[in-house]
C-alpha cells in the first residue's frame, strides 16, 4: 500500500526511519486525529504498533517517541544505518 | 506570570484493551494525550508521554486522569521507568560501573548498610525497590543528580497507589494492615 507523507517533516524522517527497519503502514481506520498506524517487522499479535497522530502537541517530541520506540523493538533483527 | 514548567518523559502502562482502534486514538487524543504515543507490544497498551507541567506528579496525575476520562474500559496499571531494578539497571540510571554497584549493593565488607532486595534475596538475580536505592546512592555521595531520587520516590508511591485502587487488592492488605495493628502489644480490641 503506498502511504501518504506526514505534514510534519521531521515525524515524516521518523516514518521514513522505521521503514528502513522493516515496519509496515497501515491506515487508521476512519481516526479524525491518527495519522496511521506502523507496525513492526514481527507477523503476530505479539508485534508492536505506533498509532501517529496527525496534530501531536508538539511534532519533534512524537518524532522521538516513533525513534526511540523503533530503536526499542524487541523484534528487530539486522541492521541500524539510518537514512 | 506562567508558572514554571518543566517536560517529563514517562510511560503509562494500561490493561483494557489488546489492539489499537480509531475508536481508541480518537478518544485519547480528544482526552489531551496528543502529547503521546499510543503503542501495542504483545497485546499490552503503553502511552508514551513527554508532558510539560509543574512537576512530574502533576505530569503523571494528569495523564492518568485522561487516560481514564475516555470511558473505553482502560485503566492505567503502573508508570515507568520500572521502579524495581537490577544491579545493571542501577548501574545504568546511576551512571555507575556494574562492578561498582555489585560491590556497594552486595559486596562483603561495605561500610554502610545497602538497601535490602525486595526479591531474591539470595539468589543470582536480587532486585532492589528503585526509590530505596536511589536515595542511598545519594546520601552516600555515589549519584550526583539528587532529582532522580525525588523521581523515583514520586513514580514509587504513584504506582502503589495505583495498585491500591484494586479493591481486591485493597481489601486483602486492609485486613492484613489490620490483623498486623492489633497484634501489636498494648493495642487491645
Amino acid at each position: 500500500m503506498t502511504r501518504p507523507r506526514h505534514p510534519n517533516k521531521d515525524i515524516e524522517k521518523a516514518i521514513q526511519y522505521a521503514e528502513a527497519k522493516g515496519w509496515r503502514y497501515s491506515k487508521a481506520g476512519n481516526s479524525s486525529h491518527a495519522w496511521g498506524r506502523l507496525w513492526c517487522s514481527y507477523q503476530g499479535r505479539e508485534g508492536c504498533s505506533l498509532s501517529i497522530w496527525s496534530t501531536p502537541k508538539v511534532p519533534e517530541h512524537h518524532a522521538k517517541q516513533i525513534r526511540r520506540n523503533i530503536d526499542n523493538c524487541p523484534h528487530f533483527q539486522g541492521d541500524s544505518d539510518e537514512p | 506570570m506562567n508558572p514554571k514548567t518543566e517536560l517529563y518523559h514517562f510511560v503509562l502502562v494500561l490493561t483494557g484493551w489488546s489492539e489499537p482502534h480509531e475508536s481508541i486514538e480518537d478518544a485519547l487524543f480528544e482526552a489531551g494525550c496528543g502529547d503521546a504515543l499510543l503503542i501495542f507490544r504483545n497485546q499490552v497498551p503503553y502511552l508514551e508521554f513527554d508532558r510539560q507541567a509543574e512537576t512530574l506528579e502533576e505530569a503523571i496525575l494528569s495523564a492518568v486522569q485522561a487516560v481514564e476520562a475516555t470511558h473505553l474500559g482502560a485503566r492505567v496499571l503502573r508508570v515507568e521507568p520500572n521502579p524495581l531494578v537490577s544491579i545493571p539497571d542501577i548501574a545504568r540510571r546511576a551512571q555507575l560501573s556494574v562492578e561498582q554497584v555489585e560491590r556497594l549493593m552486595t559486596g562483603p565488607g561495605q561500610g554502610a548498610k545497602s538497601p535490602t532486595p525486595v526479591f531474591d534475596l539470595n539468589g543470582k538475580c536480587p532486585v532492589w525497590k528503585w526509590a530505596e536505592v536511589a536515595n542511598w546512592l545519594w546520601f552516600h555521595h555515589y549519584l550526583s543528580d539528587v532529582s532522580l531520587v525525588e523521581v523515583a520516590t514520586v513514580i514509587e508511591n504513584i504506582n502503589a497507589t495505583l495498585e491500591w485502587r484494586n479493591p481486591e487488592v485493597s481489601y486483602r492488605r486492609t485486613q492484613i494492615w489490620e490483623k498486623l495493628v492489633l497484634c501489636q502489644p498494648g493495642v487491645r480490641n
